[in-house]
């Protein structure tokens, strides 16, 4: 998180029981491992969203795992989205997922810029898939604009 | 005689080891300042997650799971 300081980046830290160890809620010393301020922490004493994610034995547990989900995506069923990135043990992968943050923040500054291609592009799919139009004006104006401009 | 030395000492780690062990795990589940306080999952407010989640659905958000210990 330190890494991408001042980003719009959210953490989501679920603490579940999983090792003989695991006796109690994590406890202050264990949280204050993420000390982001960004970050709200949730202690899942029943696995309920490992449970969610498909955990039907010791084998299939969900944890020491890391997700990362590009801005917009929106979580509908009980189970959490497709992420963009998902890997694990976490302390093997943080290379990984600081690549696929990196990205998902590219992409997300990417779409926020009203005159980028990639907006007008994003917003005419949006509109074909909706069944509005195939091309919007703006994004003809842009690629005549872009084509002239070359 | 040496063992009878030993045996305070061996006590004393034990009572230590316990003192610690209790500490560790029932010292409280305070979150560091500027996060919200830990949210404790139930079936009955497993939405409390989802719902933080798509609070900030114009951020981009990691999901992590750990174990305590």
């Amino acid at each position: 998180m330190g890494e991408f300081a001042g980003k719009p980046v959210r953490a989501f830290i679920v603490w579940e029981p999983v090792l003989p160890t695991d006796w109690a809620a994590p406890s202050t010393s264990a949280l204050k491992r993420v000390s982001d301020s960004r970050a709200t922490q949730f202690w899942d004493h029943g696995r309920l969203l490992s449970h969610a994610m498909g955990e039907h034995d010791r084998g299939s547990v969900v944890w020491d795992y890391v997700a990362v989900y590009a801005a917009g995506t929106i979580w509908k069923e009980e189970r959490p989205p497709q992420a963009s990135y998902s890997g694990g043990p976490v302390v093997h992968v943080t290379e990984q997922v600081c690549a696929a943050v990196a990205q998902a923040l590219q992409r997300a500054q990417h779409l926020s810029q009203p005159n980028s291609l990639g907006a007008f592009a994003d917003r005419s799919i949006s509109l074909t898939r909706r069944g509005v139009s195939r091309k919007t004006p703006d994004l003809e104006r842009y690629l005549l604009r872009s084509h002239s401009e070359c | 005689m040496n063992l009878m030395r030993r045996k305070p000492i061996l006590a004393g780690i034990v009572v230590l080891a316990l003192a610690g062990a209790l500490v560790y795990y029932y010292g409280g589940s305070s979150v560091p300042s500027g996060q919200a306080p830990l949210d404790r999952l139930t079936a009955q407010n497993q939405s409390d997650i989802r719902n933080a989640f798509n609070a900030a659905r114009d951020d981009v958000r990691l999901l992590v799971f750990l174990s305590p210990t």
